[in-house]
């Protein structure tokens, strides 16, 4: 089990990448249409939030303002940090509304959101188109 | 008996025992309190039973600081003020009544508990259930839902209840028609309290209708009772032997004037799933004819670990998000924003379901308006003063100078963020939050009708106008009820604790004068 949970975050490690870097790049060839459906790495995310699209908007916005962390592997490991290693959606909801808690939030357009929340619509963001 | 106080006479002189000028919530209330005793009681108001816009002017007044309504806040007609009250009913908290050290001026000269029993006898009056603000287990079976459990430490809730609510002239005035020791005279403006030489007694009250009549009453004790601007300026305006008006040797009288602030558009929440809300923290909710609603408060803890003052926030739901039956935001861009938050954070939203309503697939989620409101510092440069200008019988008229401080404003802005904290971390909703934290209050502030502090109580003299009982200071026949004795405002509605500090001065006053 904890062979498979470490096989599936690293699988995803590699396709957020990859998505990401021709999403950045440009590249389109070498990423095809980012983040398509049916993807890993697409399913993973729309999974643990929602809309790509619209998590997208906001993850622009937070990636304006923190462009620091427009690196998608960085993005990563820190949520699976903060999710205690795991990638499923239970863990990472835990992580999230954790950063409610604790207060670990950043405003997005007014919006007040957990960072973790904010790193995966950032996520979203530089896997999309 | 209720006497018109234009049919009288001109120049009729009354003797009695109690005066009470002031028929709102407050005078009604206290006089109530001594039916069928062996003392005559006169209830002195300006207007009569119903609204009279040359009545009504006599409010009228220069607003200098932030703006405010001081004919559109009050109503000057039997009944007072309870004549457009909402009926919303709350107790202060324990700590509104504490000394804090991050709050200069804070502290009442007793705790809570001196009102408990006086809180149980004004929710009679208001008729409201009594002790049920804080009972969970009560509201939970009555709603027949579970109550959230929260997350954050740093929000609780209380439940405000309804008055129906009670008019204070309607309901109570056959109670004063048929007490034969109280007479109530309409249409009767109090314009000064005359001081006896030795300045520690009221010797009269002199009194002036529109009409142009000029009538005097004596009596052994006197209660002013019209409300915390009129409160100030009459003592203000009595001025027989002291320049600075009667009770003002330290010159509070007037200052310390404070509202609830009430910030409208401060923010909004959406929520994927309503349901996951209890239906008593977004409307009112009936139980043994009584209506309730939860409010979101501070929990002292948080307050005193932040230095924090205190706040109120309630809900109910403005609009849904579907193609059928929309009531989407009037703002296109914030219904879409709105919109798409619900879509970026939908799994989050509904614990990872995927179906929110199988009939409607379009079905996004609503949104919430949020009312709040706010406690203000006490503030010696917030104040009533008199003004240039007079009124129809010569008076001069009030200048209003209400002032909020940055204290308030830092306090009101993290509480607003406690309840976006607090709904993401039950996993209901996200908050967008349009209030900034740049040191400025919102271009728009409004009170909420509700007027304190101008008479403040305390033991010190140099530091409050009345003492514990409600006696001015250094007069030793003259009260004052109402809000204009709070020292500290709370976020509770002060209608239910106004009320509880009338009876409270019936008890001292029935001592007194036995």
């Amino acid at each position: 089990m904890i062979q498979l949970e470490q096989s599936r975050r690293d699988f995803l490690r590699r396709a957020l990448c990859w998505v990401a870097l021709g999403a950045l790049s440009g590249c389109r060839a070498l990423a095809g249409p980012a983040l398509a459906p049916g993807d890993a790495s697409a399913n993973w995310l729309r999974d643990v939030i929602g809309n790509l699209d619209s998590a997208a908007h906001f993850g622009r916005i937070y990636l304006d303002a923190y462009p620091d962390e427009r690196d998608a592997r960085q993005l990563f490991n820190r949520i699976e940090n903060v999710a205690q290693g795991r990638t499923d959606f239970e863990s990472v909801s835990a992580a999230v509304r954790d950063d409610y808690v604790r207060g670990n939030t950043v405003s997005i357009d007014g919006w007040l959101l957990s960072r973790t929340e904010a790193r995966l619509f950032a996520l979203a963001a530089l896997s999309s188109p | 008996m209720f006497i018109d106080a234009r049919t009288l006479p001109n120049r009729t002189a009354i003797e009695t025992d109690l005066a009470i000028i002031g028929a709102g919530p407050a005078g009604i209330t206290l006089a109530r309190e001594f039916a069928g005793r062996n003392l005559s009681v006169h209830l002195i108001e300006s207007g009569g039973f119903e609204g009279d816009p040359d009545v009504q002017a006599l409010y009228e007044g220069e607003s200098t600081g932030i703006e405010y309504s001081l004919i559109g806040n009050r109503l000057r007609q039997f009944g007072g003020s309870s004549n457009h009250w909402g009926g919303y009913c709350r107790p202060l908290d324990e700590i509104d009544f504490e000394r804090r050290d991050w709050l200069p001026f804070s502290g009442w000269p007793f705790p809570r508990s001196e009102l408990a029993g006086y809180y149980d006898q004004a929710a009679e009056r208001v008729e409201i259930a009594p002790g049920k603000f804080t009972d969970e287990t009560y509201w939970r079976e009555k709603s027949g839902e579970q109550l959230l459990s929260l997350a954050t430490g740093r929000l609780e809730i209380q439940f405000v209840h309804y008055s129906p609510p009670t008019r204070f002239g309607q309901r109570y005035r056959d109670d004063l028609e048929r007490a034969g020791n109280i007479t109530t005279l309409l249409n009767a403006n109090v314009t000064n309290l005359a001081g006896q030489q030795n300045g520690r007694d009221v010797k009269h009250l002199d009194i002036a209708t529109l009409t142009g009549l000029r009538h005097t009453l004596k009596a052994r004790a006197y209660v002013l009772a019209t409300g915390a601007v009129e409160n100030a300026r009459i003592l203000l305006l009595s001025r027989d032997h002291n320049s600075r008006g009667l009770g003002n040797a330290h010159d509070l009288v007037g200052r310390f004037f404070m509202e609830h602030p009430h910030v409208s558009g401060f923010g909004e929440i959406v929520m994927t799933d309503k349901s996951r809300l209890p239906r008593i923290y977004r409307e009112r909710v009936k139980a043994d004819n009584r209506g309730a609603q939860v409010a979101f408060k501070p929990s002292a803890k948080f307050m005193r670990e932040k230095k924090l003052l205190n706040a109120t926030f309630q809900m109910g739901v403005a609009g849904a998000y579907r193609a059928e039956n929309a009531r989407p935001h009037g703002d296109p861009q914030r219904a879409a924003d709105h919109v798409d938050m619900l879509q970026a954070s939908r799994r989050l939203l509904t614990d990872g379901a995927t179906v929110l309503d199988s009939d409607d697939p379009s079905y996004s989620g609503v949104w919430l308006g949020l009312g709040s409101s706010c406690e203000q510092a006490p503030n010696p440069d917030s104040r009533v003063t008199l003004s240039g200008t007079k009124d129809a019988l010569g008076l001069q008229r009030v200048r209003l100078d209400w002032r909020l401080t940055e204290q308030d404003r830092r306090s009101y802005v993290a509480h607003v963020r406690s309840l976006a904290q607090e709904f993401g971390a039950l996993g209901l909703g996200r908050m967008k939050i349009d209030i900034e934290d740049d040191g400025k209050w919102p271009r728009r502030v409004d009170g909420g009708s509700h007027h304190m502090g101008t008479t403040r109580m305390s033991d010190d003299p140099r530091s409050g106008v009345v003492d514990r009982n409600c006696r001015v200071h250094g007069i030793d026949n003259l009260y004052v009820a109402g809000s204009s004795v709070f020292p500290t405002s709370g976020t509770a509605n002060p209608t239910l604790t106004l009320v509880a500090l009338a009876l409270r001065l019936a008890d001292h006053l029935k001592g007194k004068l036995a």
